[in-house]
């Protein structure tokens, strides 16, 4: 009896659920067609439900190559998983937030030494470079590259 | 006689010396740094230029060029960050060999092949430049169609053994690359009403988010020793290997060539389509993508061979084939010059002189390298947790640049989580890439098609360019289909 859920089927499934929402509500409701288009292919909604389709008609595919594979096995995923990818997700979304209004060098910084004091050795010459890096970085490309990163707080 | 005489006195000075060697210095490092492209370099140094004299000021511009689309390829073998969006194909085998300790080995190769590919369209910039301008003027948008059609069967060789994965992640990109307003009639395309969207999303923080962020994620995702350092192996690439590779070099930078001189092609698409013919003839096909140094070499002599190749439309037509090409056609003018047929009559004394400084720049290019590469590799031999936090800085800064808006840095680590999901279910992120690149330009090419050909399908087939390119379409396309199902036979049988 072949295995009927395994890591491909579902992401078949819900590559397929997902293409379907596409074409049935998302490209209808989101690209704007003119009403004097003749030809279809000139439409703006023609790539997109094509690729939608494709998506939809390969997911199924997938499914059904994984329902007639006689293999049963999972691949082998680590089970060894760490906390720190939350304070990971934590300090990406932190440099979203805080990036204009904290200012590019202290958003770094704060990012680093929290990354740094998460896996690596702890000691005071590393979080001294969590400190010079940022502000190196910085002035290389505010005045080398002429890119004007936010100053936040420390904007006059 | 005179006229020798005249391109040695414009050509031999001092300026133009330091000139190319300051430009590859800077290109080879902006290059290296994620977000920062050789366009925006060449960009960043145009106002330098206006006090230069002309063959300086162009030659200064063509250093930085062609030390960027090397230095695109440092980061991408060592931290899995393509500095260039013309490198990302090179991080495929770059980045595994890196991981095996062969950091060295692969920073060789593709300096090795970047220089030689680089020298191969110098010359063909030279000699050839003429004949190439006119096949590539005949290039119209069905040829281009065709031609985007072709380098979308690569998509098979680089999905590895999971292809209908690949080829959803190639539809994933395609759709992907057309959020905006549409190129026709303007209207909005899966913008959700948001303004930041309007103009689509930008190539650098696709690029970066989905191969450098996935990397961040994976590490602190699992659970691992802190203290792990990659083990680096400090050999390197001999004579005898690199003999090896030397035909694939070769291949791949008259690839790189004759996609460089027809506009608006470019050196992304160039490394990749050679990246997959590499694969189709390489004895070692299995290991592509597992750390093949042949790939290295394939990816960089065919994005290496655009650089001088682009300048062929640009000298002989003045057609530039891409933004950097308008860049230096933009110094050209500011000098008082116009490139085209016209440059040849009246300066040929100049064309000249750029010529040599643009060969001499191929030889500075390999010192550079070579002395850049001894300190680079060491990057390899930093630890993980001190490195990566590091990386994730210069991702924000550079991608930060792009537009001077935060929507990109959000958007980075959007592709950053899918590319994360396609580490964790095992779909590879190089074919939404492809798909992303070549989506825009088969819709807009599909599209000006039908518009010339007022609805007849004959269009598509109307000269021998276009029945090339279907043939050599449909031939990949059996070749992959057949490598994909002896693939599929050899793994059923494994398992059974």
């Amino acid at each position: 009896m072949p295995s009927l859920l395994n890591r491909n089927m579902l992401i078949g499934l819900f590559m397929a659920l997902l293409s379907l929402l596409f074409i049935l509500y998302i490209a209808p409701e989101y690209i704007e067609e003119p009403g004097f288009i003749k030809n279809p292919i000139m439409s703006p909604r023609w790539l997109p439900m094509i690729m939608g389709s494709c998506v939809f008609i390969l997911s199924l595919t997938l499914c059904f190559q994984e329902w007639l594979s006689s293999s049963k096995s999972i691949d082998p995923v680590s089970k060894e998983r760490s906390i720190d990818v939350v304070v990971l997700i934590a300090v990406l979304i932190g440099y979203v937030l805080a990036f204009e209004r904290l200012g590019a060098v202290l958003t770094a910084i704060v990012a680093c030494l929290s990354l740094f004091a998460l896996r690596a050795r702890r000691s005071m010459a590393l979080y001294l470079l969590a400190m010079i890096i940022p502000i190196a970085v910085y002035f290389f490309f505010t005045e080398f590259l002429n890119v004007p990163l936010p100053r936040g707080i420390f904007d006059d | 006689m005179d006229i020798f005489s005249e391109v040695l006195a414009l050509f031999l000075s001092v300026d133009n010396f330091i000139a190319i060697v300051f430009g590859v210095i800077v290109g080879v490092f902006v290059g290296a740094i994620p977000g920062l492209t050789a366009t925006m370099a060449v960009a960043l140094a145009l106002p330098f230029t206006f006090s230069l004299q002309p063959v300086t000021a162009i030659l200064l511009l063509v250093g930085i060029y062609k030390g960027g689309m090397y230095g695109g390829s440092i980061t991408a073998i060592l931290i899995k960050t393509p500095g260039t969006p013309a490198a990302a194909c090179t991080l495929l085998d770059g980045y595994p060999m890196t991981q095996q300790g062969k950091a060295r080995k692969a920073l060789q190769t593709a300096l090795y092949s970047s220089c030689i590919a680089d020298f191969i369209s110098n010359l063909s910039l030279i000699f050839f430049a003429a004949y190439l301008a006119k096949i590539a003027l005949n290039f119209g948008p069905p040829e281009f169609f065709w031609l985007i059609c072709f380098s979308l069967t690569i998509i098979v060789s680089v999905s590895g053994d999971a292809v209908i994965k690949g080829l959803i992640a190639a539809c994933l990109g395609i759709l992907t690359s057309t959020i905006g307003l549409d190129p026709v009639y303007g209207s909005e395309r899966l913008t959700f009403e948001s303004f930041d969207l309007m103009d689509g999303i930008s190539f650098v923080p696709l690029m970066i988010g989905l191969f450098a962020i996935p990397e961040v994620i994976e590490f602190y995702y699992r659970k691992i020793e802190p203290t792990v350092v990659t083990a680096v192996d400090h050999s390197r690439l001999t004579w005898h290997e690199f003999r090896k590779y030397l035909k694939t070099i070769v291949r791949s930078s008259v690839i790189g060539v004759l996609i460089g001189s027809i506009p608006g092609t470019g050196a992304t698409s160039a490394a990749f389509i050679s990246y997959g013919e590499a694969k189709r003839t390489s004895p070692n096909k299995d290991n592509f993508g597992k750390g093949e140094p042949e790939g290295v070499a394939a990816s960089e002599a065919g994005n290496n061979g655009v650089a001088g190749a682009t300048l062929i439309p640009l000298l002989s037509l003045g057609i530039p084939g891409d933004v950097i090409t308008a860049t230096i056609l933009g110094a050209f003018m500011i000098h008082g010059l116009t490139p085209g047929p016209l440059m040849f009559q009246d300066n040929l004394a100049m064309i000249y002189a750029i010529f040599c400084g643009i060969m001499l720049s191929s030889i500075v290019l390999l010192i550079v390298g070579s002395i850049t590469i001894r300190h680079f590799s060491r990057i390899a031999e930093v630890p993980k947790a001190i490195l990566l936090p590091l990386v994730l800085l210069f991702c924000v800064f550079g991608t930060f640049a792009v537009n001077n808006n935060v929507f990109d840095i959000a958007l980075m680590f959007l592709f950053g989580l899918l590319g994360f999901f396609f580490l964790r279910v095992k779909m590879a992120s190089a074919p939404f890439l492809i798909g992303f690149i070549l989506g825009p330009m088969l819709e807009d090419n599909l599209r000006r098609t039908v518009l010339i050909g007022k609805g007849d399908p004959m269009i598509f087939f109307r000269g021998p360019i276009t029945w090339i390119f279907i043939g050599l379409t449909i031939g990949s396309l059996i070749f992959a289909i057949r490598r994909w199902q002896s693939q599929r036979s050899g793994n059923t049988l494994s398992q059974s």
